[in-house]
């Protein structure tokens, strides 16, 4: 059962001879629970669709669908909403907030909702990141991974139903990596979470139930992996 | 040399963070300029005026001609021989140059060689010595001086430091990828440094003559609005207003110069220094390595949760900045609030002595008269007085004083004007109605058990009174009694008394021939009727050979004038203060709004609203502004303190040392509050402007491309 669909999602950045179209009419539809890999080279418009699919970017036309809600049909304020509700973002550079605490970094888009986090939710998901003993610690203190699990942490605690992340192994070691992977694998089973993960990194692809390659703004290959069912190409 | 031509090119290509780094180095120097200016024209100031009253450092005086002729060929002095009113001699003696020694104290012998005796015959002008530091102890004086203006200066230059420093990091924050790409293309940390030192040379080539002419004018437009308050006229003497004149000094411009060049250069370094402690990676990927230190505890977090506590985080990733910002923002604040409260309390208090000491403050001059022609003289004296176009309110009142066994009598015989004022237009009995009577009033003192009193010792004051000596007077007493007003404190001593009052006509009709006053004096207080006229009212009153005159309105005058000057000149350096207080704020906040422009684009895509962000933003400004209205409130209560015990001084004693004026009630610890709340709210606006403007625009930016912080 579809539970994100995209149609005809189209974005140009620039005018007239400096024009490049990031996205090119693409469509596509995620069921829920869905792991999927998007790769693609440099430029290839990956990031302009995580930003979208995030709602932190519009598109110039086009439509995203989440639960068969029209995302951009919203105000300002309900994206806000959306965001917080809705998406989990992990990026690549972790952008955590530096004068907070690993803990509240966390819980910051709870509190932003108007909640009070549980505390025993806060010592789980501390817990399942392994930053227990690393909760009071500012970013500046914890190492990338450590950073990365943070980050990882604020995507996954307001439960939302769309993680998306760009390269989240972009800038840790392999062994931190893989440790990252297991996080996502294990949260995307358990909590039945849709993600989409951008990646460079074949390896983490391979890992996903499926994996959308990009280029010049177009599906070029979409591929199911034998991760999360039959294994399936599909030209454009 | 491609730093330099990388420096010019920013210049060019950044114009508006150009234009805003020139107009801060202009607005620093401009105020330290001002500050420097002023201070080189009160010295000058001084010292002409004090060479004008005694162009000497030393004067030989009680010669004869010869020996004055004599001593005008000393080698160390220019000397000059001048004839005194008493037709000695005197000369006058200007040292040629620096000298260790004192002429008065150390060098008996020298002046014994010309037989002179130093301690008689010199006279030493210590001021001018110092002005013109022509000895040691000058020299140390003049230190002192100095140093207490330098200390102020130096604080008042690490503020301005501040502003220059934050333009620079505005601007260099802007190009941090670039430096970024040219230091992972190859180019060395001395190089990029030497970009920006280069960039802060060229930006104050015109910065710092721009802000020294600037500041040149605006110490001249103080000085002109110092002038204005009338305090040459008022203090000087006639003539000496042409010595007071604006006075640039060069050595003093070129220091102010040397400082700003110095701490653009420190600036532009220190900014150079911080963007190559980042990696090449760093900065282009927008990602300091700067560690960021939090405070555990803070309160705008405890009273405002999450949003109080990124607010609170956020205004002390930089402690000494905030620190600065504060202190700048508190000094303005209690300027503001306690300079308009500390001259009207000043003015009050000497208000106060006023009327104490003359006995009102509604009068402009109090006159006695020195008549040879008895009663006769004065009140035709102060017939014409009240005749005269120049003046209103003529109190008028002759005092006799006498004894009756242990007790002293005062009578007052009063006219109308002077009867209704010493009962506050409030008397118990009409002046028409008293006068008719021909009685007395009995004011005040021991009991009266019929309705007559009489006395039958001489009087004491008013003159000749032969024929009242053996005669035992006595006085019709009205019924009813009457206290004027401050009758109790003039007399609150264990001393019996009895006080009467009388309608002057009284003592014309009668009293006179009982008395038999030969020669009489009497006292008598006018208002203007118009303060214009003062010169002119004046020298009527002068044309009457009066014993004294007593020139209140000239005091009220002087006193008005020096308080008005000291309200411009501390109006003046208030604006300096709150200029600087405002710059810094506004670069600060603008500086750290612009500086977290991926983190809050973060935020914002985790799913803060814009009016979450600007609840954060109006908590950060809230916490600037109440952290330097705290810190104002105590530093303004302990000025007033400080003021209540400089009050003590205009207090007046009594003989006995009981208090006659006392201060006490003068100072209220509420009062500058309403002022401070206006201060802060006025701090509070204006800083969330400086975060509102910035934030309009970067929201402008698409979210994403403010994460990735693409210039």
């Amino acid at each position: 059962m579809e539970f994100l669909r995209i149609e005809n999602l189209t974005k140009i950045y620039g005018t007239g001879e400096n024009q490049v179209k990031a996205l090119d009419h693409i469509s596509f539809t995620v069921p829920k629970g869905q792991m999927t890999a998007v790769i693609g080279a440099s430029g290839s418009g990956k990031s302009t669709l995580l930003h979208i699919l995030g709602a932190v970017d519009t598109p110039d036309s086009g439509k995203v669908y989440l639960d068969d809600q029209d995302v951009f049909a919203q105000n300002q304020k309900n994206l806000a909403v959306f965001r917080r509700r809705q998406v989990g973002l992990i990026y690549q550079f972790y952008n955590l907030i530096p004068v907070l605490s690993a803990e509240e970094n966390m819980t910051l888009p709870m509190l932003m909702d108007g909640r009070k986090p549980d505390p025993a939710q806060v010592d789980e998901m501390l817990s399942l990141m392994g930053l227990t003993e690393r909760r009071k610690h500012l970013p500046s203190q914890l190492s990338g991974g450590q950073q990365q699990r943070v980050s990882i942490g604020r995507a996954l605690f307001t439960s939302p139903a769309v993680l998306l992340a760009d390269e989240p192994t972009g800038n840790l070691d392999s062994k931190n990596s893989m440790e990252i992977m297991a996080l996502l694998r294990k949260s995307n089973q358990e909590r039945h979470q849709t993600m989409l993960i951008i990646t460079h990194d074949e390896n983490i692809a391979l890992q996903c139930d499926r994996i959308l390659t990009l280029s010049d703004g177009k599906i070029i290959h979409d591929v199911m992996t034998g991760q999360g069912g039959s294994s399936c190409l599909k030209n454009y | 040399m491609f730093e330099k031509l990388l420096a010019k090119k920013y210049i060019f290509q950044q114009k508006r963070h150009s234009i805003l780094t020139i107009c801060s180095i202009a607005s620093a120097l401009a105020l330290m300029t001002a500050l420097f200016m002023l201070f080189s024209t009160l010295l000058s100031c001084m010292h002409d005026v004090i060479y004008d009253n005694a162009p000497y450092h030393y004067k030989i005086i009680n010669l004869t001609k010869d020996k004055a002729e004599s001593l005008l060929n000393l080698p160390e002095f220019d000397c000059n021989m001048i004839i005194e009113k008493d037709y000695t001699c005197s000369v006058e003696l200007l040292l040629k140059n620096y000298t260790e020694y004192d002429y008065l104290a150390d060098l008996d012998d020298y002046w014994k060689n010309y037989e002179i005796n130093p301690e008689k015959q010199i006279e030493k002008n210590r001021i001018l010595i110092t002005l013109d530091m022509k000895d040691v102890d000058a020299r140390a004086e003049f230190a002192q001086i100095f140093a207490v203006f330098y200390i102020f200066v130096i604080f008042l230059a690490l503020l301005l430091r501040l502003v220059i420093d934050t333009a620079f990091e505005i601007s260099s924050k802007e190009r941090e990828r670039q430096f970024g790409v040219l230091q992972s293309i190859g180019a060395t940390s001395q190089q990029i440094v030497k970009i920006i030192t280069f960039e802060g040379l060229m930006l104050s080539a015109i910065g710092v003559p721009v802000g020294t002419l600037i500041g040149t004018g605006i110490g001249y437009i103080a000085f002109q609005a110092i002038l204005s308050s009338g305090i040459a006229e008022a203090c000087l003497t006639d003539g000496q207003e042409s010595l007071l004149h604006y006075h640039v000094n060069i050595i003093l411009l070129i220091i102010a110069m040397i400082t700003g060049l110095a701490w653009v250069l420190f600036s532009a370094y220190g900014t150079g220094m911080r963007v190559i402690r980042m990696t090449p990676v760093q900065a282009i990927s927008n990602r300091s390595n700067q560690i960021i230190k939090v405070r555990k505890f803070s309160l705008t977090g405890l009273l405002f949760g999450w949003k109080g506590r990124l607010a609170s985080g956020n205004n002390h990733r930089q402690p000494k900045r905030f620190i600065i910002t504060v202190l700048s923002l508190m000094l303005s604040m209690v300027l503001f609030a306690s300079t308009s409260i500390i001259t009207e309390k000043i003015g009050l208090a000497m208000d106060k002595t006023l009327e104490e000491v003359y006995g009102y403050v509604d009068l402009d001059i109090m006159c006695s008269t020195l008549s040879s022609d008895g009663a006769d003289g004065y009140f035709n004296i102060v017939r014409q007085v009240e005749e005269s176009p120049y003046f209103t309110n003529v109190c008028a009142g002759i005092n006799l004083v006498g004894k009756k066994e242990d007790t002293l009598v005062m009578i007052h015989y009063v006219n109308e004007n002077q009867y209704l004022q010493d009962f506050k237009n409030n008397p118990p009995v009409s002046y028409q109605e008293l006068n008719q009577s021909g009685k007395y009033l009995y004011a005040s003192g021991i009991p009266l058990e019929n309705d007559v009193y009489s006395i039958d010792k001489s009087i004491s004051y008013g003159g000749d009174k032969s024929g009242f000596q053996d005669t035992d007077i006595t006085y019709p007493i009205f019924q009813k009694t009457g206290i004027p007003e401050n009758f109790k404190e003039y007399y609150h001593n264990s001393e019996k008394y009895v006080w009467l009052y009388a309608p002057v006509e009284l003592y014309q009709n009668s009293a006179k021939d009982l008395y038999e006053l030969s020669r009489y004096s009497g006292d008598f207080t006018v208002m203007l009727t118009d303060t214009k006229d003062h010169d002119k009212a004046v020298a009527f009153l002068r044309d009457f050979n009066l014993e004294y005159i007593m020139d209140v309105y000239e005091t009220h005058h002087q006193e008005e004038t020096i308080l008005s000057a000291v309200r411009i000149g501390l109006n003046f350096l208030n604006i300096m203060f709150v200029l600087i207080a405002m710059i810094n704020m506004i670069n600060i906040i603008s500086t750290g709004i612009v500086n977290r422009k991926s983190e809050i684009a973060s935020l914002q895509s985790l799913g803060m609203e814009e009016t979450q962000l600007y609840s954060i933003m109006i908590l950060e400004c809230f916490e600037y502004a109440l952290t330097a209205g705290g810190f104002s409130v105590i530093l303004t209560e302990f000025l007033l303190f400080l003021t209540g015990r400089f009050l003590k001084l205009f207090e007046v004693y009594d003989g006995d040392g009981s208090v006659l004026v006392s201060m006490d009630g003068m100072i209220s610890y509420t009062e500058p509050l309403p002022r401070l709340l206006i201060a802060i709210i006025l701090a509070f606006v204006i800083a969330f402007l400086s975060s509102l403007i910035p934030l309009r625009i970067m929201q402008k930016t698409p979210i994403t491309e403010r994460i990735r912080s693409v210039d």
